[in-house]
């Protein structure tokens, strides 16, 4: 007898949770789901995009996961059939491409962004306002320690830099070809870079362009000061551009919010977040 | 009387239901801890134990600097805290101690944001200018920070462990001419130490695994310092090494960050069943005696 009730029991619970998950799925073909995640470089954007196309558009939902998981995190989300858009600061590695083997990664371009190196305001006004590649380079791997030798006052140098794993790291570790730094600090966004470095008066660090502001001026680099054109025609050595990859060509929903992305009311949004129209 | 026996029942299955889940999850997580750090220990091998993460994926770094911040956080807490609870149970006026308690215990609920922000933007700075550091942002302030949120559960705790002594103890030593400042070092302090000390190695065990305060104050380095006594250099920590990697990890990366959760897992639990070996041993001081 006691038998017989727990079945029915089971069955019920059963049938209930079949229900459940039928409603859901019927709330779920309702407003189509497009989830994205990554750099969070790309973050601010694909966030300010999504809310103004989900203004816009009522049968799709552009879902920005936060916190952001960065350019490694999302590709690798992506991989595993996660998200639908995998946001990264840097081009794909192979090493990647070659775990996911199942998987189309296709990159498709939305802006561009360059690697602003910021100081401290103390600094800058001290009259460092630009490096060459090779002093960033002694900077960056220990050989310059004060800033007395670039040009600046006597004063240690205090050396910020993203966490390993960060397209923004990723970019910049490339860019000015190093493989290790002697930082005294690493930081998980590029926000905790800036308010780090503004809060000091020996540091150094580097952002997106978005990133840069009058409490952490940007340096010239070989004497090119980063700016839209100088990143766009790439003669500003730490340049890069911003990808949304997707498994295969994007289609359905995805395609129409990528294709918004990179229409000009999207671009307006990236132009607005500080970052380089297409 | 047979239908109020199985409804009895029920409500006993229903609640053996409920303990069992929460038990199931405790396990669910004990299990796929070990289970994703495994292939950690086996790959990595003694390396494990390395201060180079990234080369060769060593947690030496992150447990030597998890070591530091508490070990710097028992010196500021302890004394400190017990020092407060003294005064709260012992030496303050009822007054006083009806101002001074509930703060405390206000101070106790404050996130640990909160605490990362203010040690970010007021601690990190000063330290910075005292000690003449190029950067404030160290293993030194991650202790500083943890042992200032710790204190609070501390002074709460040797307060109501001093408050438990029993009052004939103490009157007795004072009957017998001893000074207040004589009770409470050699009776009063004595008896309830077990129980302080149990509770502070548990308030410090939990703010072991605080992990948003010390990613704001120590930052997310990798690199570890050369020695065990650079404590005004930044350097790895178990939680903030596992919350600022696990978002850009991927493969063997994955699984060295659940063998830090390992590495965690046992200092904390060293850690409470110490306290509990103490607080074992005062119920069996008073209570047998």
């Amino acid at each position: 007898m006691k038998k017989i009730n727990t079945l029915r029991t089971l069955a019920v619970l059963a049938g209930v949770f079949a229900l459940t998950a039928f409603m859901s799925g019927c709330i779920g073909s309702e407003s189509e789901m497009v989830k994205l995640n990554g750099s969070s470089t790309v973050f601010p954007i694909a966030q300010r995009c999504a809310e103004k196309f989900d203004q816009e558009h009522d049968d799709i939902t552009v879902e920005v996961g936060a916190p952001p998981i960065g350019s490694g995190g999302g590709i690798t989300q992506l991989g595993e059939g996660n998200i639908h858009i995998g946001a990264a600061s840097r081009e794909i590695k192979q090493t990647e491409i070659d775990k996911f083997p199942n998987v189309d990664f296709t990159d498709n371009v939305i802006a561009f962004d360059g690697v602003a190196v910021i100081v401290s305001k103390d600094i800058y006004d001290a009259g460092v306002t630009g490096l060459t590649t090779a002093q960033l380079v002694d900077i960056y791997v220990g050989t310059v320690t004060n800033w007395m030798d670039v040009g600046g006052p006597d004063r240690q140098i205090n050396i910020n830099e993203r966490e390993e794993g960060s397209g923004t790291h990723d970019t910049f570790m490339a860019a000015i070809d190093i493989e290790e730094t002697v930082a005294n600090q690493a930081w998980p966004s590029n926000a905790e870079v800036k308010s780090a470095v503004s809060n000091s008066d020996n540091g150094i660090g580097y952002v997106g362009l978005g990133y840069v502001s009058n409490s952490t001026p940007a340096l010239k680099l070989d004497g090119i000061a980063p700016s839209e054109t100088t990143i766009k025609a790439g003669t500003y050595p730490i340049s890069r551009s911003l990808h949304m990859y997707t498994d295969g060509a994007p289609k359905g929903a995805v395609k129409v919010f990528i294709d918004f992305v990179q229409s000009s009311a999207g671009q307006d949004i990236i132009a607005d977040a500080g970052f380089i129209r297409l | 009387m047979k239908k109020k026996l199985s409804k009895e029942h029920i409500i006993q299955g229903i609640f053996l239901l409920i303990a069992s889940f929460s038990i199931f999850i405790i396990f669910f997580i004990f299990f796929f801890l070990f289970k994703e750090a495994i292939p950690a220990f086996i790959e990595v091998g003694g390396d494990i134990f390395s201060t180079d993460f990234s080369n060769e994926l060593g947690l030496g770094g992150a447990i030597r600097g998890s070591l530091i911040v508490t070990g710097g956080a028992l010196l500021i807490a302890y004394p400190l805290g017990i020092g407060g609870g003294i005064f709260l149970s012992e030496v303050a006026s009822v007054w006083i101690r009806r101002i001074l308690k509930p703060i405390i215990e206000v101070l106790a609920g404050i996130p640990s944001v909160v605490y990362g922000f203010i040690g970010a933007i007021i601690l990190v700075p000063f330290l910075t200018d005292s000690f003449r550091m190029i950067s404030g942002f160290s293993l030194l302030a991650g202790g500083l920070i943890i042992g200032v949120m710790t204190l609070p559960i501390i002074i709460s705790i040797s307060d109501d462990s001093l408050k438990s002594v029993p009052r004939e103890i103490k009157e007795a030593s004072l009957a017998l001419g001893a000074t207040p400042w004589q009770t409470i070092k050699k009776v009063t302090f004595p008896a309830a130490s077990s129980g302080i000390f149990a509770g502070a190695t548990l308030g410090v065990g939990k703010a072991l695994g605080e992990t948003m305060a010390v990613l704001m104050v120590v930052s997310a380095i990798t690199r570890a310092p050369d020695s065990w006594f650079d404590i005004f250099e930044s350097g790895p920590v178990l939680t903030s090494l596992i919350a600022g990697h696990w978002g850009e990890a991927y493969g063997l990366k994955v699984n060295v960050l659940f063998a830090a959760g390992v590495f965690l897992f046992i200092i904390v639990s060293v850690m409470s069943i110490i306290s509990e070996i103490m607080q074992y041993r005062i119920e069996k001081k008073f209570k047998g005696g």
